[in-house]
């Protein structure tokens, strides 16, 4: 499954470049560039199939970015950038064999470096603009710190259970963790051009193709992260022949 | 560009259509009518999303070649057919040998095999031990394992008990043969004439129980043993100047607790000197948990607890030669007032945060709790041997890390079983262990934490060396010159 998805990203990369490249033979080019912050509404895709006592939650991250743009003519556009974002998500486990007590819960908070690249499409007047952009990403998941609780099975010698808390960066395992992050982005949002300044607000769609886990495995159970982006920031012209 | 725009909408919905794997539970793969496949599917499943020590047993998928391996092979076997000897045989032995090489000193595999007496047990650790002791021979893995599913007897303990010869394992009742051999005190086990309606209970102060507690009904107790007046009081009387001795039936689950305490006399046993005031503990198991509310359970750790927390003990043994273990509360019940702050001896960690092989918890601080006010700490500070052999498993394994982690406390005799894994009643309750598939694998017994030493070592099926090695003898020991206990009051007397 993991193989396919990042099989089908990098088809749907070629295309896209496919799709862009040739705009470019009219471009009236002009550079901007700017940066970002954003909310992250981090959702896992993943399966608990028959553990009906183990939930996952999805999680409140954030991103901040540098961004480049390079305006072909009046409605399109390349962007492209560098984002480090928090996609985390929590995890917990409920004993149902006999009295229901939360067990184990956990809340992992997954750190990313990506490049994104997508067609940028503008519609509007100077002062105002609609985007839409589509396209993809790919990049690193750089750390991933993973704070919770164990119950239950440590206790004082006067019967009462011990919480266990931990809260620590993950060693990543060579085996286990699949590192390299990529997949597709729609962004659509409004810039507003105000004293020199375009400010831009926009929302995300982020659908990861990379499983989180190397296929070590048979009958893996796959974990993609994906991410809903709320963000806003200012671009600034660098030039060109506009 | 509105064509870029539909290609990207249509790309964007094709990724989105992909699954993920869903997990089945092992039961589930038995639909009828049931078939070997299905078995076989649900225990390779089971295993997969439920064993814990996967990165020492699977460090490069092996378990996943086990199932290309042995996929087709139950394939072949067709419908779960117990009139069918010999495709019944095959099918139970393909499963010992998936899992004859598994470290999980705990792990037991358990199946139906149509037999009316009982369900056929596999101990891996156990099998494993047969072959290092005896070796293979001319014979193959298949044919060791087919020798004892043809020879089975009911519960996989006597498979070691057979081929080892520390003699460490509890005797059928719980009663540990170090306290038959070294103190000669014979077992109740063959005079008590109504096993698990008495309970023996002894005290050096008295031949028949008089002086107990008060509190104790001494119409509960039974006195017709030769203890009361016999070799073995004269001989208790002899090495121990204060002791206690209780033979608790534990009917609920057929095993017996023997616990003894005592605080020795200067003396001297097979030409070995004994300090004065060494006090000495041996347990059949750690089953004092479900017993606090006895009347001889109390009486005994009033006992234990006084002479750990005099300022006149200068050492202590507790000796876990064959004990198996139990439960996890105990090591605090027994132990917990030695210390003044929690005490790290170890690190444990669980399945957590997902259902592949290698989703772990981070390895946690594993405590000797100080739920007490540390009554016994200046003890903590004293030589402190634990006895092991290759009987002590699990909780005994636990409590000898954790001594040997105190200023003077070293393991003494042979290295430990190697199963340290703590068990839950079911993988329901801690997202890992135990589980079955249907009513022909009626009980995969394994645990749901696995540990490692401060050291950063998972010793798990290898068990922890002791700091000082003694050689066993049988001839010796059974002749009652226990070379282990006499080096643990040298050490215990060059340490004081």
């Amino acid at each position: 499954m993991g193989i396919q998805r990042i099989r089908r990203f990098w088809v749907a990369m070629v295309l896209i470049l496919v799709c862009i490249l040739p705009l470019s033979a009219f471009a009236e080019r002009q550079w901007y560039a700017g940066f970002s912050g954003g909310y992250v509404y981090s959702m896992l895709e993943t399966g608990t199939g028959y553990r009906e006592n183990t939930a996952y939650v999805n999680g409140h991250g954030f991103s901040v970015s540098t961004h480049i743009l390079y305006q072909i003519n009046s409605h399109l556009g390349l962007e492209s950038g560098m984002t480090y974002a928090a996609r985390p998500y929590g995890w917990s486990h409920w004993n149902t064999y006999g009295e229901e007590t939360e067990r184990q819960r956990l809340v992992v908070d997954n750190y990313f470096l990506e490049f994104p690249l997508s067609l940028y499409l503008m519609f509007g007047n100077e002062a105002i603009t609609a985007t839409l952009s589509i396209g993809g990403y790919a990049g690193i998941w750089m750390a991933s710190h993973q704070e919770g609780e164990i119950n239950s099975f440590f206790y004082a010698s006067d019967g009462h259970v011990i919480n266990i808390p931990f809260d620590e960066w993950v060693q990543f395992s060579d085996v286990r963790d699949n590192r390299l992050d990529g997949g597709l982005l729609v962004r659509s949002g409004i810039v507003v051009e105000t004293g020199g300044f375009n400010l831009f607000f926009r929302g995300s769609f982020q659908l990861s193709l990379t499983d989180l886990s190397k296929p070590y495995q048979l009958n893996l159970v796959s974990r993609y992260s994906h991410a809903l982006v709320v963000e806003a920031g200012a671009l600034v012209t660098l030039g060109g022949s506009r | 560009m509105k064509k870029a725009i539909a290609l990207g909408c249509l790309l964007v919905l094709l990724f989105l259509s992909c699954s993920i794997n869903q997990l089945q539970d092992p039961s589930s793969y038995l639909e009828d009518p049931k078939t070997w496949k299905g078995v076989f599917e649900g225990f390779w499943n089971g295993m997969n999303n439920n064993y814990v020590f996967w990165e020492i047993d699977s460090p490069e998928g092996q378990w996943d070649e086990i199932y290309k391996k042995y996929a087709p092979r139950f394939e072949e076997k067709g419908l779960v057919d117990f009139n069918d000897r010999e495709t019944t045989k095959e099918a139970v032995l393909d499963l010992f040998e998936m899992v004859k090489g598994l470290h999980d000193g705990h792990y037991v595999l358990t199946v139906d095999t149509g037999d009316s007496i009982s369900d056929i047990s596999f101990m891996p650790s156990a099998y494993q031990r047969v072959v290092e002791s005896e070796g293979l021979g001319s014979l193959t893995d298949r044919e060791i394992l087919g020798y004892f599913y043809d020879n089975y007897k009911v519960g996989p303990a006597w498979f070691i008990a057979d081929y080892l010869n520390e003699r460490f394992m509890p005797m059928g009742d719980g009663f540990p043969s170090i306290i038959d051999s070294t103190f000669g005190i014979s077992r109740p086990y063959d005079i008590c004439p109504s096993m698990g309606a008495a309970v023996n209970a002894f005290w050096s102060s008295d031949d028949l129980g008089n002086g107990l507690s008060e509190s104790i009904d001494k119409s509960k107790l039974h006195f017709t043993t030769t203890l009361a007046a016999g070799k073995s009081r004269t001989m208790l009387d002899a090495y121990f100047k204060q002791w206690v001795l209780i033979f608790f039936p534990l009917e609920e689950d057929g095993y017996n607790l023997t616990c003894f305490a005592g605080i020795t006399r200067q003396t001297v046993i097979n030409g070995t000197q004994v300090p004065e005031n060494v006090l000495y503990l041996s347990f059949s198991s750690f089953k004092f948990l479900t017993h606090m509310e006895d009347e001889h359970i109390k009486a005994f750790l009033e006992l234990y607890q006084n002479a750990k927390r005099s300022d006149g003990t200068v050492g202590m043994i507790i000796d876990l030669r064959g004990n198996p273990g139990g439960y996890i509360l105990d090591r605090e019940i027994l132990f917990a007032d030695l210390v003044e702050t929690n005490h790290q001896y170890s690190w444990d960690r669980i399945k957590l945060g997902g259902d592949n092989r290698l989703d772990y918890s981070p390895w946690l601080p594993s405590y000797l709790y100080a739920s007490s006010n540390g009554e016994a700490k200046a003890l903590a500070q004293k030589p402190i041997a634990v006895l092991t052999n290759s009987g002590s498993v699990s909780n005994s394994e636990h409590t000898a890390m954790l001594f040997k982690t105190f200023p003077k406390g070293v393991s003494i005799g042979g290295t430990t079983y190697g199963g340290y894994g703590a068990l839950s009643q079911s993988y329901k309750e801690e997202n890992a262990g135990i589980f079955n598939v249907g009513d022909i694998i009626t009980l995969v017994y394994t645990p749901f934490c696995e540990t490692k030493s401060l050291d950063g070592s998972v010793r798990e099926g290898i068990g922890v060396p002791p700091n000082i090695a003694v050689e066993y003898d049988d001839a010796d020991f059974l002749a009652g010159k226990d070379e282990r206990l006499l080096s643990s009051f040298d050490y215990i007397k060059a340490n004081i």
